[in-house]
This record gives C-alpha cells, sequence and structure tokens, in this order.
C-alpha cells in the first residue's frame, strides 16, 4: 500500500471513524511502516479528543426563541412597511408640494383651452353645415338638369354666318 | 449541481411556501451544528445563542429567495460562518458592546433555559474537562479558516467539497487548512495525545 493510500486514510480518519475495513488496511501499511506508527497514533488521539469535545450548551427552548423571533420579526416588518408608505407620502408632499400645484394649474389651463377648442371648432362645424345647407336649398330640383346635356351642346354650336343663313333660307 | 434528493432542500423549499412545520424540523435538526460552530468561534453561549438565533431567523428570511443550487448544511453554514466573521468585526470595532445591547426586541421572548451540565462532573471526567479546555482553548487560538474548517470537519455528513464551498476556496486548500490547523493542535496539546487515555472507550 503506497503512501497515497495512507493519506487518503488519514483524510478519512479527519472526519469519521474508520471502516473495519479501512482499519485492517491501515493495520498492514503500519506493519509495513513502522516509523508511521507515532504519527498515526497522534493523529487518531487528536481526531478521538475532537470527536469527544462536548457540544456547545444550548437552551432548551432555543426553536421556542427562534419561532417567537420569527414571528416578532415578521409583524416588525409589516409595521414597517405601512409606517414607511405613510411616511414616504408625506415626505412626497413636503418635498413636491410646488411642483405639485403648478402642475395642476398647467393642467387645469390646458383642460380649459382644450374645451375652449372643442367648442370653437364645434361651433365652426355648425356655420358650415348651416351654410352648405343653404346653398343646396338655393339649387333647382334634379329634374331641371334633365335636358342639360342638349342644352349645353348648343352651346357649344359654332354661330352661323348670316349670309349663310340667307343662303339657307333662300 | 444538482441535489434534488437532499431532504432538507426539500424542507427548504416548503419554508419557502410559508410552512411553518418545515423550518421548526430544519431548526430541529440544525441548532446544534450551527451552536457548534458559532460557540468555536464566539467562545460566549450567551452571545452564540443569540447569533444563532439570526442565523436561523436569516434562513427564514431568505426563504423566498432560496434556489437548490447547493446542499441546504452548505448553505446555512455559510450563512453561520458569515454572521460569525461580521460579529468578530463588530467586536473588533465596538469592543464593549455585547449582541443582547443590539437587539432590544429580544425583550418580549422567553428567558434562555440552559441546562446545567458541569455541576456534577464524576471525578474521573477531571482529566477530560481539562483536556477539554485546552481544546478549547486551542481551537480558539487557531486562524478562522482553520478553526472554521476544523469544526466542520467534526460534521461528519459535510464532505471535504462542501466544507471548501462554505469557506470559499479550493479543495486542496481546505484540507491544507485542516492539515496546518492539526498540527498546530498536536503541537499544543502534546502531553495529553501520549497519554493514551483515548484509547479508553468513551463513557
Amino acid at each position: 500500500m503506497g503512501d497515497s493510500l495512507y493519506k487518503e486514510l488519514l483524510e478519512a480518519s479527519w472526519r469519521r471513524k474508520l471502516t473495519p475495513e479501512e482499519e485492517t488496511r491501515l493495520q498492514h501499511y503500519l506493519a509495513a511502516h513502522p516509523d508511521a506508527q507515532t504519527e498515526w497514533e497522534d493523529e487518531a488521539a487528536l481526531s478521538f479528543y475532537l470527536r469527544q469535545l462536548p457540544d456547545a450548551p444550548l437552551s432548551s427552548n432555543f426553536t421556542a426563541r427562534v419561532l417567537r423571533a420569527v414571528e416578532l420579526d415578521e409583524r416588525r416588518e409589516e409595521r414597517s412597511t405601512s409606517v414607511f408608505s405613510l411616511a414616504w407620502c408625506r415626505h412626497w408632499v413636503r418635498r413636491h408640494l410646488p411642483q405639485a400645484a403648478s402642475a395642476l394649474l398647467l393642467l387645469v389651463v390646458v383642460v380649459a383651452g382644450f374645451q375652449q377648442y372643442r367648442g370653437y371648432t364645434r361651433k365652426q362645424v355648425a356655420d358650415s353645415v348651416g351654410k352648405f345647407y343653404s346653398v343646396t336649398t338655393v339649387f333647382p330640383r334634379p329634374e331641371v338638369f334633365e335636358d342639360f346635356e342638349v342644352i349645353h351642346q348648343l352651346g357649344q354650336v359654332q354661330p352661323v354666318s348670316d349670309e349663310e343663313l340667307l343662303a339657307a333660307l333662300q | 449541481m444538482d441535489y434534488p434528493h437532499d431532504p432538507d432542500a426539500a424542507l427548504m423549499l416548503r419554508v419557502k411556501q410559508g410552512d411553518r412545520e418545515a423550518f421548526q424540523a430544519l431548526v430541529e435538526k440544525y441548532k446544534q451544528p450551527v451552536m457548534n460552530l458559532v460557540y468555536r468561534t464566539l467562545r460566549d453561549a450567551t452571545e452564540s445563542e443569540d447569533l444563532a438565533q439570526h442565523v436561523f431567523l436569516q434562513v427564514f428570511k431568505s426563504a423566498h429567495r432560496y434556489e437548490v443550487s447547493a446542499k441546504f448544511s452548505t448553505w446555512i453554514f455559510t450563512i453561520a460562518r458569515n454572521l460569525c466573521l461580521n460579529e468578530i468585526r463588530r467586536r473588533s470595532r465596538h469592543p464593549a458592546e455585547s449582541l443582547d445591547a443590539a437587539s432590544a426586541e429580544n425583550e418580549g421572548q422567553p428567558l434562555r433555559q440552559f441546562e446545567d451540565t458541569r455541576t456534577f462532573l464524576p471525578p474521573d471526567a477531571v482529566l477530560h474537562g481539562e483536556l477539554e479546555e485546552k481544546i478549547g482553548e486551542a481551537l480558539a487560538a487557531l486562524p478562522e479558516k482553520q478553526r472554521t474548517a476544523l469544526v466542520l470537519c467534526r460534521q461528519e455528513e459535510l464532505s471535504y467539497e462542501e466544507i471548501a464551498e462554505v469557506l470559499g476556496c479550493s479543495l486542496s486548500a481546505t484540507k491544507s487548512l485542516i492539515h496546518r490547523a492539526r498540527e498546530t493542535l498536536k503541537q499544543q496539546l502534546k502531553p495529553y495525545l501520549r497519554t493514551g487515555v483515548w484509547r479508553e472507550p468513551p463513557n
């Protein structure tokens, strides 16, 4: 068995007790390498004492205290959230009041202007519709334009000279 | 790395859904290992318990963003170690203040109920008691990383890889830390190691 395997067993012994199989392998190694015996004994003794080290003292109601602390923390969190939002609102109002007032005034002016513009355009549209209606009542009825094309053609006939008319009459 | 078969991670996922019983189960399982780590670092039972309590509070508060990216034990020991380091830093800045003073909200909580385990030690335990003290002192004198590596090494469920993850260093560096810590302890405890008492089965 090589030194690497001894190192492997040593590292295993730092964390836990060796298994019977590992113990056997170790004994074989130590039999072949008696110089490693003292080192191994020191390591084994230290591992033993570290394992024997008692647990840290812990109060019997530790779990209850933790659960209570969690509960308190949740309540505090809820409280601080609501207090924070209220405080935040106050702070915001105090800090931004002039800007908010200016913005509100501007908004009122814009809305009033828009309303006025809308009223004006409505009036204009109503006027236009009225004018259009009055124009349409002046026009004759559609039957009047029945012979429009014939009359229009007459207007395009070239004037005939007097001599030609006379000749035609004779 | 995925840890689908880590039962503690499964419990933590239940905590994430708001399951208080799962949280209580985790506290029951990890209170002693966490307390051991914190106590070996701070060396004060009362302050250690307060800090251990903070560890679990932190676990609960972080539950909503918990993802199973590592073993739960690795995660909780990392939290415990970080809080210990913060406390050590805080102590170095304000040496006189205790953790109790910093947490006035604990007033409404039930008082600690420590079991008195040291009052009636049998005579054959005296040597062990003395040795315990020596080991405690030697551990306390170690650099923080070496001490944490050694204490976590006692947690059989943690592999070297997981200890390395808690410490934030490589596997070889972790083994080297443990080796150096053990060498220091062997030097300091030499007279006790050679007595052969360790060969006796524990009472």
